[in-house]
């Protein structure tokens, strides 16, 4: 039997975990019975760790030291415009790392993002191993299209960090097609529209020949669920506000209840018409008297708070089919991803921009960690026939005179792929050259990111142009890129591997790994020494109520004392050990009460007692 | 004319201080209104006349002349002298005991069974705790201390200013020995250098002054936390977490309603035992609270915002631990609330 390999869609705002069991995949619910967990972790005052929808609970209450939507911000560098507009915007500090890397401050503690995603997977896997019923080890994960090289690295980062080995990274349309077409010969143009819950995400994919390909991919890192809870929020804010004249946005325990039932009432407007959000004792309205909070919502009313958004999914549409250079009416299927979409105004928009109903055979929530559980199962079973092909998200070039980008690799092609290219020298006995290998769309070199450099040398001094170089740019399966200079004249070469790299070093992410295992090793101490320290509350108690009886038993009996004096010795070590919650004495204690209660029963037991 | 209104504010300012200080509640709110009418501004009248009615109800305004404050002072102390047992207690009729407390001080029962809460027997409660409280030097003192046999002795306050006629020295009762450090009480011989029980620091020379009604006010207010903290403390080391849990709760009410600036001397050296007795009031931490109330029930009670978001949160899945992370309001406050919720039923542990 071949090892399992569990498919996680760590999202923006929930994540998911599936494994493909006999054939059949099958979403994995949490211990809570949610079959999706909140991406949010949080320290507690008490310095706890919180994941998923405990720390969701007290994300506005606790907002300084809950991290959430960090996949906005992993794998980037602490100077990109993106990290300098998302500070603006989250409760929770982000501060910059050693490496110009950027990382997380909760409490006194400054935690890197591969790691606070870690968190994350970390408790997808738990969740994984509940259900199974033994470790697992291996998972495929999902990211955006449009990660580049660095954020997917990061992502495989947090898998480690979390004791994962991540065997593929896999884009999240890809995904979500293949579970679309999972048990079908699927062919032609597939529309994948993933509205979660704060991304929006449309990619058009090619499948021929069991290949999937991303033609086109274009989004919006701050347009989901979330906003549309937000208006539902500002339209009860607002609401109260005018019949009571009291902000609830100043109290942040207001401001979180609202944030839930929004987010309720939302999901429940998809299957009903009419909904109530009833918040009583909501705020305080003097010494012991609080205003409650209770409205009624349809439908309708949503739509019309939320249609500006839903139109701005629709323009992002257009442009993803611009670029792929199509019409709506050249694709074949729409997959729709993501909770939103569940949404029956985003489903009639949607239905109308495309002229045809999007499918709706798969969970919109759980379709994305469908794909990776079928992918994950398809790369260890040898009898599998499934090729999936990556391609690249972004373009790969070098920069040439005048300061431009010169691409030598087109995004979105697939991978492997290796491309070459001849320059010549630019100067009159120029004998070197410096290759600037970059990634990115602009034109201007200095706007994508610059990969790495090097120098090719012992060039022939020659009048510029007559020296020719070839550049060559290869991708393997697994995504690395190697970038090579040849002289062709002489043979020289120079060559150079990018290696993404997540802003971590190698010792950090093992020392991180170590550390993150230590702390699921103390947890599971600490929930074993409450176990015992349960079982020592219960006998205490049993013991307690069978006091009275076994006093009067053994009045005027010579063992009575000695042995009620050993009970209550006995009694009080527990009570001790209770208290200060030490493993070793809460153990003895268990031993010695379970005596006491032995002795307590066999005298209530003694023959001739009525 | 600014200055001359000013002099004639602070003399009926201090007219009805003066009327106040001999128990003519109503004469010393009307001459601090007529101050107020001079001088609207000032603060300090305003500041009376609320704290006055606040604490002792709108009748204050139309209070007998004749109560004064002297017996006010006198309300059971810490250090007054024993005169009930819990046997004799557990007898005691509720009209009994209001017929006695009626003699001695009207006014500030009226408002302290007025602020109790509404919801079940309270009130009854309060009058045996109040008895209980009164009674702990004795009841000890008759055998029905903790096993240790360590002797009951207040630790947390000591009043010397209430009653000219009795000294808090005299009011210990004969069986109970002490050592003397300077003019007051301390701790029972014996405990010198124990780390006191439930890790409740003792303050050696707490003394109470009490030169203006505010003081006045204030020592009353203290005198009563002190005698909840010390029945908490009791009832920790009895075993009764009910009891600890009620003793803290009041002693913390106690300390809401104190005028500045307040009685934090006496709170806030017992919050680690509060917090304690909510605690072990509450239970494991591992255990799941359930809500036992119906929404209906629940609509009318009365709480404020921040019971009413932990109450949100309690939806049969999340322990304690868990309630106690998410609640927003720190450990102390959510053990409190806890505590409070189960008290009044409206939340079990199945």
């Amino acid at each position: 039997m071949s090892e399992v390999v569990i498919g996680i869609d760590l999202g923006t705002t929930n994540s998911c975990v599936a494994v493909l069991e006999q054939g059949t995949p099958n979403v994995i619910p949490n211990k809570g019975g949610y079959k999706t967990t909140p991406s949010v972790v949080a320290i507690s005052e008490s310095g706890r760790r919180l994941v998923g929808h405990i720390a969701k609970r007290q994300s506005v209450t606790n907002a300084e030291n809950t991290a959430y939507a960090v996949k906005r911000l992993i794998g980037r560098n602490w100077s990109s415009p993106a990290v300098a507009a998302i500070r603006e915007t989250v409760p929770y500090k982000i501060i910059q790392g050693p490496h110009q890397d950027v990382r997380v401050q909760m409490r006194d503690q400054s935690f890197s993002l591969p790691e606070v995603s870690a968190f994350v997977l970390q408790e997808m896997k738990l969740i994984a191993e509940d259900y199974l019923g033994h470790e697992v080890s291996k998972a495929v994960v999902t990211v955006p299209a449009y990660f580049n090289d660095g954020q997917r690295q990061a992502t495989k980062d947090a898998g480690r960090i979390a004791g994962l080995d991540v065997i593929r990274i896999i884009n999240e349309p890809t995904a979500g097609a293949l579970a679309y077409g999972f048990g079908k010969d699927l062919e032609g143009r597939i529309a994948v529209y993933d509205l979660g819950g704060g991304t929006f995400d449309i990619s058009i994919l090619e499948i021929s020949n069991g290949v999937f390909e991303v033609v086109s991919t274009a989004g919006d890192t701050f347009l989901g669920g979330e906003d549309f809870d937000r208006r539902i929020m500002d339209w009860l804010v607002n609401g109260f506000r005018k019949e009571h004249k009291i902000d609830l946005r100043e109290d942040m325990m207001a401001l979180q209840r609202l944030k839930d039932a929004s987010e309720k009432v939302k999901c429940d407007l998809s299957s009903v018409r009419e909904a109530e959000i009833n918040l009583p004792f909501l705020i305080s309205a003097g010494k012991n008297q609080a205003l409650h909070l209770q409205r009624t919502i349809s439908r309708n009313k949503l739509e019309e708070l939320t249609l500006d958004l839903i139109e701005r999914t629709l323009q992002i549409s257009r442009k993803a089919l611009d670029d792929a250079e199509l019409e709506p009416s050249d694709i074949t299927d729409v997959v729709l991803v993501g909770g939103m979409t569940r949404m029956p105004k985003v489903q009639e928009a949607v239905t109308e921009f495309f002229g045809r109903a999007p499918n709706k055979g798969v969970h919109p929530d759980e379709v994305v960690a469908v794909g990776a559980a079928i992918q994950g199962a398809a790369l260890v079973e040898s009898t599998s026939d499934m090729l999936l092909l990556d391609v690249t998200p972004h373009s790969l070039g070098i920069m040439v005179v005048g300061g431009f980008f010169h691409r030598l690799i087109e995004k979105n092609t697939t991978v492997p792929t290796a491309r070459s290219h001849i320059f010549t020298t630019t100067r009159d006995g120029q004998t070197s050259v410096k290759i600037l290998v970059m990634q990115g769309e602009s034109e201007r070199a200095e706007e994508n990111e610059i990969l790495g450099e090097f120098v090719l040398t012992g060039l022939r001094k020659a009048a510029r142009g007559e020296v020719e170089v070839e550049v060559t740019f290869e991708i393997s399966a697994d995504g690395i890129v190697s970038v090579s200079a040849r002289d062709l004249e002489t043979g020289q070469e120079q060559s150079i591997t990018v290696t993404a790299t997540s802003g971590l070093t190698e010792e950090e992410i093992q020392q991180m790994a170590q550390e993150n295992a230590d702390y699921a090793v103390a947890v599971k101490g600490d929930e074993d020494v409450e176990r015992v320290r349960q079982q020592v509350e219960k006998m205490v108690d049993q013991a307690m109520t069978m006091m009275g009886e076994v006093k009067s038993a053994l009045s005027g009996t010579p063992f009575g004392s000695e042995g009620l004096e050993a009970a209550d010795s006995a009694l009080e070590e527990a009570r001790t050990a209770m208290r200060r919650k030490d493993p070793d004495a809460l153990q003895k204690a268990r031993e010695s009460m379970g005596r006491t209660l032995t002795m307590f029963q066999t005298v209530m037991d003694k023959p001739g007692r009525s | 004319m600014k200055g001359g209104s000013d002099n004639t504010a602070r003399a009926l300012l201090e007219k009805g201080l003066a009327r106040y200080g001999r128990g003519q509640i109503a004469e010393a709110i009307a001459a601090w209104r007529e101050a107020l009418a001079i001088d609207p501004q000032n603060d300090e009248a305003r500041k009376l006349v609320d704290f006055v009615q606040a604490r002792l109800g709108p009748a204050a305004a139309t209070a007998p002349a004749d109560v004064s404050m002297r017996q006010t002072a006198s309300f059971p102390s810490v250090t007054d002298e024993p005169t009930d047992t819990t046997d004799e207690m557990d007898a005691v009729d509720d009209d009994d005991f209001d017929d006695n407390r009626k003699d001695t001080n009207p006014e500030v029962d009226r408002t302290t069974e007025e602020n109790l809460p509404s919801v079940g027997n309270v009130s009854r409660e309060r009058k045996r705790r109040d008895t209980l409280v009164s009674n702990v030097p004795s009841l000890l003192a008759q055998g029905t201390r903790s096993r240790n046999e360590t002797p009951f002795v207040p630790r947390a306050a000591v009043v010397d200013d209430l009653d000219e006629d009795s000294s808090p020295r005299r009011a210990i009762p004969s069986s109970v020995p002490t050592e003397e450090s300077g003019d007051s009480l301390t701790r029972p011989i014996g405990s010198a250098h124990k780390t006191p029980a439930m890790g409740v620091q003792m303050r050696p020379t707490a003394t109470f002054r009490s030169d203006t009604p505010l003081d006045m006010a204030l020592t009353i207010a203290r005198t009563r936390a002190a005698k909840m903290v010390d029945l908490c403390r009791y009832s920790l080391e009895t075993g009764n977490v009910d009891g600890a849990a009620e003793a803290a709760e009041e002693a913390l009410e106690e300390a809401d309603k104190a005028p500045l600036p307040g009685i934090a001397e006496v709170i806030e050296p017992a919050r680690a035992m509060f917090e304690q007795a909510f605690a072990a009031h509450v239970g494991p931490e591992v255990a799941v609270p359930v809500m036992v109330t119906d929404n209906a029930s629940l609509n009318t009670s009365s709480f404020d915002h921040k019971t009413g978001f932990l109450l949100s949160c309690i939806d049969g899945s999340l322990a304690v631990s868990t309630l106690l992370d998410i609640s927003g309001m720190g450990r102390f406050d959510s053990l409190r609330t806890l505590s409070r919720l189960l008290r009044r039923r409206i939340i079990s542990f199945g």
